[in-house]
């Protein structure tokens, strides 16, 4: 299973990986650092899940699920967010992901990422 | 002083405390706030640099007049926070607060009144309590705050923002923008922290670095 996180802090992209490989040791991670970036390793590296950012310089995470989502309707995505605003909540799950979890990621959030994906 | 991995992680801090802020503003103004790119900027303020040399290297963040919302905190990890807009910004603000047209009437107090007082009060007490508390939520340690005072200043002069108790003092300036509706707020956090303060937070940042320390 592959896992692409996209983030523009190095801060949070190492976090994420590091509860995710306590959480899900068997998962092969990917990195990128902005949508852009996320946008082109989705297409060279076919991830299984997603885990993103939506405020990022560039390209952000709305814009980059939109144009996956437009090539794959059924990608299995997760976005992390420093934004916990209601109306950005409702507008990023009208483009439909699996969850959205506020920052700062915690190990709580790996096991349930851990769980959603090998249920 | 500061590494780039421990500026990230700093930056990545101030914006998660920002993102409660901004959900906090939103459901005062009742309105969606879309949140841009921000910026840190640090800057260490030496026992030798004299009030003129620090004024003079540090970036004009805004032109004309400005207010500026501050707040004390203490104890251990102490300092001080200032939310600053321009004037002009900072009465978008209020209008956007209290729901009104634009045009509405300039008075005493540099073009603000009572009111706006109030409402900048209100939005500064929001903003920099997520921030404090976003550091003592990090560094485990309940902060005592002061009250908030809202000030008109000519330029934003931040050796006026300095302790003089302290010899050395760091200043993070995190330069941040978003939109309300169509109008567009451009703002800047800045916090001023004692030597002490500064080597508690980024012995806190370097804990968790060294938790998570693995190959990208």
């Amino acid at each position: 299973m592959k896992i692409l996180i996209v983030d523009d802090s190095m801060l949070c992209r190492k976090m994420v990986k590091a509860y995710m490989k306590e959480a899900l040791p068997s998962a092969q991670y990917i990195t990128a650092a902005n949508g852009i970036e996320g946008l082109q390793l989705y297409e060279s590296e076919a991830p299984d899940f997603l885990i993103l950012d939506l405020l990022m310089p560039g390209m952000n995470g709305l814009e980059m699920l939109s144009n996956i989502k437009a090539q794959n309707p059924a990608v299995k995505a997760m976005v992390l967010t420093a934004d916990v605003q209601k109306s950005t909540r409702e507008e990023v799950e009208q483009i439909g992901v699996l969850k959205i979890f506020s920052k700062p990621f915690t190990r709580e959030h790996a096991a349930e990422i851990a769980d959603l994906i090998t249920d | 002083m500061f590494t780039n991995e421990q500026k990230d992680a700093l930056q990545e801090y101030m914006n998660i405390f920002n993102g409660q802020a901004a959900s906090l503003l939103s459901e005062l103004l009742n309105k969606k706030i879309e949140l841009h790119i921000t910026e840190l900027k640090l800057f260490k303020i030496g026992e030798k640099e004299s009030a003129q040399q620090v004024d003079n290297g540090f970036p004009a963040l805004f032109s004309g007049n400005i207010v500026s919302s501050s707040i004390s905190f203490g104890d251990k990890f102490s300092g001080k926070a200032q939310l600053i807009f321009p004037v002009e910004t900072s009465k978008e603000l209020v209008r956007l607060c209290l729901n009104e047209e634009s045009g509405n009437e300039a008075l005493a107090h540099g073009g603000l009144t009572d009111t706006d007082y109030d409402a900048l009060k209100e939005v500064g007490n929001i903003i920099l309590n997520s921030i404090i508390g976003g550091f003592g939520n990090l560094l485990s340690m309940p902060l005592q705050f002061e009250l908030p005072e809202v000030n008109v200043l000519t330029s934003f002069n931040p050796t006026a923002a300095l302790s003089n108790q302290e010899d050395e003092q760091f200043i993070l300036v995190f330069l941040n923008t978003f939109s309300v509706q169509d109008t567009l707020i451009e703002g800047a956090i800045v916090v001023v922290l004692s030597i002490n303060s500064i080597t508690m937070l980024l012995n806190k940042i370097d804990e968790v670095l060294i938790e998570i320390d693995i190959e990208e």
